[in-house]
């Protein structure tokens, strides 16, 4: 472990690099804080500046582990210390009848010095960083800067004479809060970028964009539709400069990209089945012809971003799911005839995506040969959860799904399950040719006989998995003498987030952490736990033991009994690995016994 | 700083040895009996040249003696660690190019937090007082007939250039505590900058044997003033934090630009440790406990060995970078090039103010979210 500083030497040009010497700053205006988002600015700065000390209390602790970080403007220090002052001054809290003598402070001398040296750092500080120490005086540059002259002079006073009164130094805390706010809290609050109902503006600029995209290739594709002023060259260009802002925009905001794209494909359908649909293959073309106009900007775009693809798969499996789980939640009688109907079509036009994006993907696929092995790997994986997931919605017997699946286990390579699925598929095709009936008598025998394939799906799957947790338990005994574990698969993601399964933008974390009860994560996964209660088996895609645990017992914790885990102290999950809450009483369960509830509570559907 | 002529030279000037910095450490190194070896402290103003002799020192005695044992507690510019740490390292071989410092790992370190020892001057004091006791220990001294085979090294001692105040306080209160045989005093041609004259440390009525040398720093223009090498101290010690990093990865992996260090620490699979697993202090702050991760997240810690405390401070290994936090998985991803088998003991970790740099956050398309556009300049 003896290397040479190397960077010294081969660094890129160290001296020239302006960026590093200035402290915590570089040349394109990135400045290090320590917040982890506007938003929790925000928060932090709506609760500092509220009438209730419950809030204010918050925002405090939340600035002091700022100032734990190192490098917090010196602007909200001072108006942190300058706050908690006053809320410990019987003067300010006597307003609210919390809180009556426990936490204030009686001596008046204390109080003074206090709001004194308060005031002091407030003028030395921020004026510190704004003047040239040759140039002028504090005073001076004080001025300069528009701090009221009652603190300028507060501060001379209580650096050499006599300690300000104690009434003096109250009023000018308030000046001194109500300036900080006109210098610091409101501009910085006016800067911020992407406010809340941004998110509209934001989708507006993504539609525009591609919109702009899809026309620029169809003029491309067809130049005698446009005018004959677009020249071949020029187009090209335009298209290619829409590409690079979309793909710019696409490492930051890559879930809005693809909702609005799927929007947009969604619309394709609409705009065609507003025609009379007795002709299917008429429908079929019409909507073959509107979802062209959008290949070739899917592909291209994929091109640059592959994974966008793959997102767009994702998406539609959890359409597909959300109206699987609605069709079961409301249960298919008490729909009107109509939107049972609509339900269905819209089904269809989403399994009829599916298969038409995979076919994109295998188009893409056969062109792309050069990967490297750690995408691969990646994007495999990915796809072995895109196929698992497809599988499982398959089970009703959606002959475009199974056939999509199929096309997907090719894509994946794996021989084995391919054989497997074209068995499947066979099977599930010669059955669907029979049920074509709309008598509830023979969806009865449909559905007795998808179980058993249901079943024989399951049990490929619990197989799978099987293995793979053979291989894990192998190393896994290992592993659990080893607390520091190497990551098993990381996804490139910025310092300070988790990543994301796809792509290299990553998510914020959560790192709220309450020590009394576990009341803290359950919020979030509430979420979770309801789909899971919809569609039995549905998990995150992620085959981590631990994760098995953790969530599975999540889903029972809901299913069974709800009940709070009363743990003192900080240990977070220790104590719910392991255990289930059975008849109102913690046992704990094996795995086979998990998986056996498991199977039980997915065959119920 | 003092009143030199500004010199704007690049990071590795050529090192001139004058004669008087030779003799001085040719007399340390030879006129002084092999047993008990010569325990050496160098002192000076900022920049005048403590580290470029301390090194040179190290070569002359290694011609000598085996080994060398190193005690730094320069804590913003270390020499074979990365910044915050005080160490007792030993070195057994020459340095070839006295400009460029590699990384080393220490017999034993502790983990100060900080770059300036104001921080904390009493933590500081016990830090180095019981890496000198360990030296003593382990390195100097022995009874022939109890510890055989054991041979005792000479010490060197490197310090901050603190010359009044704080600083100075701590400066004396060292030289008491380790009373060494010979004191290299680096004088600078600026009078008010340089520390007293004398034994300045010594009440009057001691009679300690001790060897005061005083030479003066390398570089003199034609006025005779001192000619110091001006240093961007925050660029020196950003650089040492990212070669300290840069050992998480195998030597072979192309990686000569900060670029590609701060993308490959983005993109590279940290190690996982469950939350539950470790304990969290932060050394100078008290940090709310609901607020433990919003102040862990993004930061460098020391990873220290609760168990192994000597007198109540924990040992420490190394650096992490905590990347990334898992609440929901109770999980937390560190990024260190310490190796796993010292690393299954780290069970602590040590907040300080030791600051990423900035630079590892910055990576196209993977920008870290505490590197924030749209921040008012205050200035």
């Amino acid at each position: 472990m003896e290397p040479l500083l190397g960077f010294e030497d081969e660094v890129m040009n160290v001296g020239e690099d302006k960026e590093m010497s200035s402290s915590s700053s570089s040349s394109n205006g990135y400045k290090l804080v320590p917040w982890l988002s506007w938003d929790e600015w925000d928060f932090v700065r709506e609760s500092l500046f509220s009438s209730s000390s419950d809030k204010v209390a918050s925002a405090l602790r939340r600035i002091s582990t700022w100032r734990s970080r190192g490098c917090l403007p010196v602007v909200i220090d001072v108006t942190a210390s300058i706050i908690e002052i006053q809320q410990k001054d019987p003067y300010y809290r006597s307003r609210d009848n919390e809180y009556q003598a426990a936490n204030v402070l009686d001596s008046d001398q204390l109080l003074a010095m206090l709001y004194c040296m308060a005031i002091m750092r407030l003028v030395n500080c921020v004026v510190e960083k704004t003047r040239r120490k040759t140039e002028a005086s504090i005073a001076e540059a004080a001025n300069a800067i528009g701090i009221p002259r009652k603190l300028i002079d507060v501060r001379h006073e209580g650096s050499h004479r006599d300690l300000p009164a104690l009434q003096v130094v109250r009023d000018c805390s308030d000046k001194a809060l109500d300036w900080l706010q006109a210098y610091y809290w409101e501009p910085q609050k006016n800067q911020i970028p992407l406010q809340r109902d941004g998110a509209a503006d934001i989708r507006r600029e993504i539609k525009s964009k591609l919109q702009e995209l899809a026309f620029c290739l169809k003029m491309k594709q067809n130049p005698q539709l446009g005018p004959s002023l677009m020249k071949g060259k020029r187009s090209n260009k335009k298209w290619t400069k829409c590409l690079k802002n979309l793909v710019k925009l696409y490492s930051t905001l890559s879930s809005e990209i693809v909702s609005v794209l799927l929007e947009f494909l969604l619309n394709a359908f609409d705009d065609s089945s507003n025609l009379e649909f007795p002709n299917d293959s008429h429908v079929v073309k019409n909507v073959q012809t509107s979802l062209d106009d959008w290949k070739p900007v899917i592909t291209k775009f994929s091109n640059k971003e592959p994974e966008l693809l793959l997102s767009l798969l994702k998406a539609v499996l959890h359409m597909i799911e959300n109206e699987e789980a609605k069709k079961y939640e409301t249960g298919g009688q008490s729909l009107t005839s109509t939107e049972y109907g609509m339900g269905t079509y819209r089904m269809e036009h989403l399994s009829y995506l599916f298969a038409w994006l995979v076919g994109l993907l295998e188009g893409l696929k056969s062109l792309r040969r050069t990967n490297s092995s750690a995408e691969r790997n990646i994007s495999n994986s990915f796809m072995v959860e895109l196929l698992r997931k497809c599988l499982l919605l398959s089970a009703t017997g959606n002959k475009l799904l199974v056939d999509s699946s199929l096309h997907l286990a090719q894509l994946v390579g794996n021989l084995s399950i391919t054989e497997k699925l074209r068995k499947l598929s066979l099977i599930c095709l010669s059955h669907l040719d029979g049920s074509e009936e709309n008598s509830s008598l023979s969806r009865c025998e449909d559905m007795q006989e998808d179980i058993p394939k249901a079943a024989k799906k399951l049990e490929f799957v619990k197989r799978y998995k099987m293995k793979r947790k053979v291989v894990m338990t192998a190393d896994g005994d290992v592993g659990n003498r080893n607390r520091w574990v190497l990551a098993k698969s990381w996804n490139s993601c910025p310092i300070g987030m988790l990543p994301h399964d796809l792509g290299s933008s990553g998510r914020l974390p959560i790192l709220d952490c309450d020590d009394r009860k576990q009341s803290g994560p359950q919020p979030v996964e509430k979420n979770e736990i309801m789909e899971l209660n919809q569609y039995g088996g549905k998990r995150e895609a992620s085959c981590d033991i631990q994760l098995l645990d953790n969530s599975s017992i999540k889903k029972m914790k809901e299913t069974v009994e709800v009940c709070q885990l009363n743990t003192d102290g900080i240990s977070l999950f220790d104590d719910s690995i392991g255990h289930l809450m059975i008849g109102g009483v913690w046992k704990k369960v094996s795995e086979q016994e998990l998986e056996t509830i498991k199977s039980r509570v997915r065959i119920l559907i | 700083m003092a009143a030199y002529m500004p010199q704007t030279e690049n990071p590795s000037p050529a090192i001139y040895i004058p004669r008087e910095w030779s003799d001085a450490a040719d007399s340390i190194a030879y006129d002084s009996n092999t047993s008990p070896p010569p325990i050496a402290f160098i002192c000076g103003a900022k920049n005048c040249g403590k580290t470029t002799f301390s090194r040179h020192l190290v070569n002359v005695l290694l011609q000598r003696y085996k080994k060398v044992a190193y005690l730094d507690t320069d804590v913003g510019q270390p020499e074979f660690t990365a910044p915050g740490f005080l160490s007792l390292t030993v070195v057994d071989t020459l340095t070839p190019d006295l400009t460029i410092p590699c990384l080393k790992t220490p017999k034993r370190c502790y983990f100060f937090g900080d770059v300036s020892s104001k921080r904390d001057p009493t933590a500081y004091l016990k830090y180095i007082t019981t890496l000198y006791d360990y030296y003593r220990k382990e390195y100097y001294m022995f009874n022939e007939s109890e510890s055989p085979g054991r041979t005792e090294l000479p010490l060197i001692v490197n310090t901050p250039g603190w010359v009044k105040g704080i600083g100075y306080d701590i400066l004396v209160d060292m030289l008491k505590y380790i009373t060494p045989t010979h004191v290299v005093k680096i004088n600078i041609s600026f009078e008010k900058k340089n520390l007293p004259a004398g034994a300045f440390w010594l009440d009057n009525f001691e009679g300690v044997d001790v060897n005061l040398i005083e030479i003066s720093s390398a570089r003199q223009d034609s006025f005779n003033r001192s000619v110091l090498v001006q240093k961007d101290a925050r660029l020196l010690r950003d650089l040492r934090i990212m070669a300290y990093f840069r050992q998480c990865f195998p030597s072979d992996l192309n990686i000569t630009i900060i670029k590609e260090l701060a993308q490959a620490l983005a993109a590279y699979p940290p190690y996982q440790v469950p939350i539950s697993s470790i304990k969290i202090r932060h050394l100078y702050c008290q940090v709310p406990r609901s607020e433990i991760f919003y102040s862990l997240n993004a930061t460098i810690v020391g990873l220290a060995i609760s168990s192994d405390a000597s007198e109540n401070l924990p040992h420490c290994v190394g650096l992490g970078i905590v990347r990334g936090i898992d609440t929901l998985k109770g999980l937390l991803y560190v990024i260190t090039p310490v190796p796993p088998g010292i690393l299954e003991k780290v069970d602590l970790f040590l907040q300080g103010f030791i600051q990423i740099p900035t630079c590892l956050l910055q990576v196209q398309g993977c920008m870290s979210p505490y590197m924030s556009a749209n921040v008012l300049p205050t200035s």
